[in-house]
């Protein structure tokens, strides 16, 4: 063997081995996130009547931050892209005359597609990063490993109400947003176009039904859970230093909002596809 | 930091952890807690292996373990009360009533009960150890592993935390294992282990 195949042979495994490290890392997280969402499950099992107590009043606070505190930004945002949507959807579909599918395509797109995502991407902003930098100075602080040493599990005092208040509140916002991308949209639209009241509100009527409100169920759970949870171990995954807040912070977002895009178009396509 | 050593606490023991600095005494707490898990060996408490892939152990679960680190290792979001009483209310299974009633007893025995609605971050770091003793002192715990707050305590608190510590660890059944870290206590365990180039040594000091 010649030392030009050599070297060849030594630059494709290489190459090859640096191909398999981002595959094998990725493969690590997933692993790491489906042991703490398996970890979350058992010991949610295992909680007994007086820790749910405990649990139960810390949910509460999870859900007051991101969903009670995050209302007013969500309801402004839907407003916004109600109306604009609106307004968009009416000017293409005016040019053809088929005004009167206006609001089933304006439900379709708010509530099966816009109205989780939005959600999503301000639920990750607002609280997934608050997440995983609290856990991340936790950890640090050596508050972690003080509930492990005073018996109190962290993944039952830590993990599982945000888990719950996670989904609980993303639920709740996605009705929210719908609600008012739905109506604001139409008010807004309503001070410039002929549109009818009654008329959209028929159309809704009969476009919105069991399977929008299966889809925003699926979505909740899904970015319910997945969200805090990548959160939560991006957090919790810093070692020594301040200075992986920052960088735990930025990947927690990053993860989540590429499983929340995956996530939705996934559950979209085997439910309308 | 240790290499082929065994060793077996014994119910009720007393002991000073000596070593001298960054020879890692507060590791070898850690790893007493299961906090830190040894590279080959194991460390069994009740006879139960602490692994690092499982989230409880019978003996953590029922509050068996009374940790005191250096900086408290209170919860910041929560006042100093409410850390005091949340292990009460988690592990021992009290009302937030009785929990937090107790708990306010013990702050008053060492001197913080005017602190019991602050932060842990508003306090001095003095104090908030003094939080981390009273929180490990309520929780009635079987083992108490204690490393001593940076920079010392001042002759009172010195004076109050021996107080705790005689009353809550006299009893024979209770076992201690505290870091010594310069004078902090006014009358330490006369027993010690040290920890010196990897090994375990054990006596007593007359």
């Amino acid at each position: 063997m010649s030392s030009l195949e050599v070297s060849l042979d030594g630059a494709f495994w290489r190459f090859s081995a640096r191909l398999g490290v981002g595959v094998r890392r990725s493969l690590g997280r997933l692993g790491a996130i489906s042991w703490i969402l398996y970890q979350c499950f058992w010991h949610g099992l295992r909680l007994r009547w007086h820790q749910l107590g405990v649990v139960l009043e810390v949910t509460r606070t999870q859900i007051r931050f991101t969903a009670l505190d995050a209302l007013s930004l969500t309801c402004f945002t839907a407003f916004l892209m109600g109306g604009i949507t609106l307004l968009q959807v009416f000017g293409q579909l005016s040019a053809f005359g088929a005004e009167t599918y206006l609001s089933r395509l304006l439900a379709k797109l708010v509530i099966r597609e816009l109205g989780p995502l939005m959600v999503a991407i301000i639920v990750i902003g607002r609280s997934g990063t608050a997440i995983a930098a609290e856990m991340a100075s936790m950890k640090l602080s050596g508050e972690v490993d003080s509930l492990w040493a005073s018996g109190m599990n962290p993944v039952q005092y830590l993990l599982i109400p945000r888990l719950l208040g996670g989904i609980v509140s993303i639920f709740t916002l996605i009705v929210f947003f719908g609600a008012v991308a739905l109506l604001g949209g139409f008010f807004l639209a309503w001070l410039w176009l002929p549109l009818s009241w009654r008329a959209f509100l028929d159309s809704l009527g009969k476009v919105i039904g069991s399977r929008e409100l299966a889809i925003t169920l699926v979505k909740s759970m899904l970015f319910g859970t997945f969200i805090p949870l990548i959160c939560a171990y991006c957090g919790l995954r810093v070692q020594a230093s301040p200075t992986e807040i920052p960088q735990a912070v930025t990947k927690a977002a990053v993860y989540s909002l590429v499983v929340v895009l995956v996530g939705g178009a996934v559950v979209s396509v085997m439910l309308y596809g | 930091m240790l290499e082929d050593a065994t060793w077996e606490l014994a119910r009720g023991a007393k002991l000073r952890v000596k070593g001298p600095s960054s020879h890692g005494t507060t590791a070898f707490l850690r790893l007493c807690a299961g906090l830190i898990h040894p590279q080959s060996g194991q460390v069994h408490l009740e006879g139960e292996p602490l692994s690092p892939y499982r989230f409880s152990h019978p003996f953590l679960d029922r509050g068996g373990l009374a940790w005191v680190p250096q900086d408290g290792g209170l919860l910041v979001n929560q006042t100093l009360l409410v850390n005091v009483a949340l292990p009460l209310r988690f592990v021992r299974g009290l009302s937030k009533v009785e929990a937090e009633k107790r708990a306010l007893e013990w702050l008053e025995r060492v001197g913080l009960s005017s602190l019991a609605q602050r932060r842990p971050h508003a306090m001095p770091p003095q104090e908030r150890w003094m939080g981390a003793l009273a929180r490990s002192a309520a929780s009635g715990a079987e083992l108490w592993l204690v490393d001593p707050p940076q920079g010392g305590l001042s002759p009172a608190l010195r004076q109050k935390t021996q107080e705790l510590l005689d009353s809550v660890t006299g009893d024979p059944t209770i076992t201690v294992l505290l870091v010594e870290d310069g004078p902090w206590l006014t009358d330490p365990p006369r027993d010690w282990i040290q920890l010196a180039e990897g090994s375990l040594s054990t006596g007593s000091t007359p």
